[in-house]
């Protein structure tokens, strides 16, 4: 059934995980009994930080714009978080608070919201901030990875020589959907020989719930704000147009 | 009469000869000043900047940051960590990277701080931030100092209602907008980006706060282009 009622989870992290087959019965999140167990421990606020008043106030700062980029569309916009300064600071402490002592060398942040994150979070845990950017942004040597829109594909783009191999790396942006943007990341900082630890989102769309993409990649992301508006983003389950495109979310506690 | 004020001096000379350096007018607001802080002066000999002049007017100044003992080994550091591409985006152009300034969690930091020790008692509560480099420095000063963050966008990025400033490129125009009640006036802001080169983003920026009631205190960059001598009469 669906519902226009928004709530938001914020602070989604996805885990790692175990592929599993999708499920024709999961297409359509909203359907808690089709909620798999190991997701709940994606999203913040059902897993080590339940009834943390800094979530409340994350998600209050958080404001929906309807119809934006296009008709049907529900648009989750954290500029208004960005105008609270406590709000934002507490998104970026849960962040570090997880983060500071898992050993990250890499922050890597998806262009341009992810810039907004990432830094504050890089600087905090002593790591360093890469950048990955639109096509045609970044001046140096670039290694590019497609991924698949809605309709047609779009390129992330990361410095040659910026990460090293065997670093450890998070990947920031302030909202994951079907998360085709992660998978591109992930990728492009696997390609460069990066362990990519754990992708942290500001909001997380229900379908990060049933789904966890990534091709062969299953790689943990955590999310703030899960957001139950189901009606806007149900079509936005079929990632890359093709069914393989689904996402597993098989979370495993760590 | 704006001001703008760099933080950071560097002076590793650049063996790329690219075209005679052209001072061109700068666009401001007139009667308003807005200091420009930057970080790093790029002392190329020879960088060309042909943005043609917008038609407002108004003079503006650049100063280095005073620097003392203890700032000088930041700064030599951070400036040590940015690197020069040459003709990016196009042939002809030294294109100074601040991504390398990034990986050096240090100098990074340094930057950061040396930024935030400027404002934090300067009663900011804004710092606008312009697409998209000034995204990663805007941040964590802003945070820092307990100000809020605003994003100044290309067109069509931001989801909410916008207002929208057009500014000059060296060919045509873009446009440069803000959120609709981001800002409040009266609010003291602060504009980040990372290089300063003609000024016309950060005009765009300063114009855009200030239709909305907002005095803009000052222009923190890090990379200030060598020339840019931007005194208009």
């Amino acid at each position: 059934m669906l519902t226009m009622m928004f709530n938001l989870s914020l602070c989604v992290f996805l885990f790692p995980c175990v592929k599993k087959k999708p499920s024709k019965q999961l297409r359509f999140p909203g359907r808690k009994s089709s909620k798999t167990p190991e997701s709940k421990e994606m999203f913040a606020g059902e897993n080590g930080l339940e009834g943390d008043p800094r979530l409340k106030a994350i998600k209050e700062a958080i404001r929906v714009v309807p119809h934006f980029p296009k008709p049907g569309i529900m648009f989750q916009d954290i500029t208004t978080l960005l105008l609270d300064h406590k709000a934002f600071k507490h998104t970026v402490d849960i962040f570090v608070d997880r983060y500071r002592n898992m050993r990250i060398d890499v922050v890597a942040g998806c262009e341009a919201r992810g810039f907004m994150f990432g830094p504050p979070i890089a600087l905090a845990i002593g790591a360093k901030f890469v950048p990955l950017r639109k096509p045609r942004k970044l001046p140096g040597e670039v290694i590019s990875e497609a991924y698949t829109l809605e309709y047609g594909t779009d390129c992330l783009e990361i410095h040659v020589g910026a990460v090293q191999t065997g670093e450890r790396a998070i990947v920031i942006d302030d909202l994951v959907a079907t998360g085709g943007t992660l998978c591109a990341a992930i990728r492009l900082l696997e390609r460069v020989g990066a362990e990519v630890v754990e992708c942290a989102c500001v909001i997380g769309l229900p379908e990060i719930q049933y789904y966890f993409s990534a091709y062969s990649h299953d790689r943990p992301t955590r999310v703030l704000n899960p957001v139950s508006d189901y009606a806007a983003y149900s079509n936005a389950c079929t990632f890359a147009g093709t069914k393989q495109a689904k996402w597993n979310a098989v979370v495993h506690a760590y | 009469m704006m001001q703008a004020i760099s933080l950071l001096n560097f002076s590793k000379p650049s063996p790329l000869f690219v075209a005679p350096f052209q001072r061109r007018h700068c666009p401001s607001i007139a009667g308003a000043a807005a200091p420009i802080s930057h970080l790093h002066r790029n002392r190329c000999q020879s960088y060309r900047i042909s943005v043609p002049p917008l038609s407002c007017s108004g003079t503006v100044q650049q100063q280095e940051m005073a620097s003392d003992d203890g700032q000088d080994s930041r700064i030599s550091r951070i400036s040590s960590a940015i690197r020069a591409i040459p003709d990016f985006p196009k042939p002809g152009i030294l294109f100074q990277d601040i991504t390398t300034l990034l990986l050096d969690t240090k100098a990074f930091r340094d930057t950061i701080d040396l930024f935030v020790e400027r404002y934090k008692d300067k009663n900011i509560s804004v710092v606008a931030g312009i697409e998209a480099r000034g995204f990663i420095f805007g941040p964590p000063i802003a945070l820092a100092i307990g100000a809020k963050f605003v994003p100044m966008r290309k067109p069509h990025k931001l989801p909410g209602e916008v207002i929208s400033e057009e500014y000059a490129l060296e060919y045509g125009t873009d446009v440069m907008e803000m959120h609709v009640g981001a800002v409040e006036s009266g609010e003291r802001a602060l504009v980040v980006d990372d290089l300063i080169a003609t000024g016309g983003t950060l005009c765009a920026a300063i114009r855009l706060l200030e239709r909305v009631g907002v005095q803009v205190v000052e222009c923190a960059c890090v990379i200030e282009l060598p020339e840019l001598q931007i005194n208009l009469l």
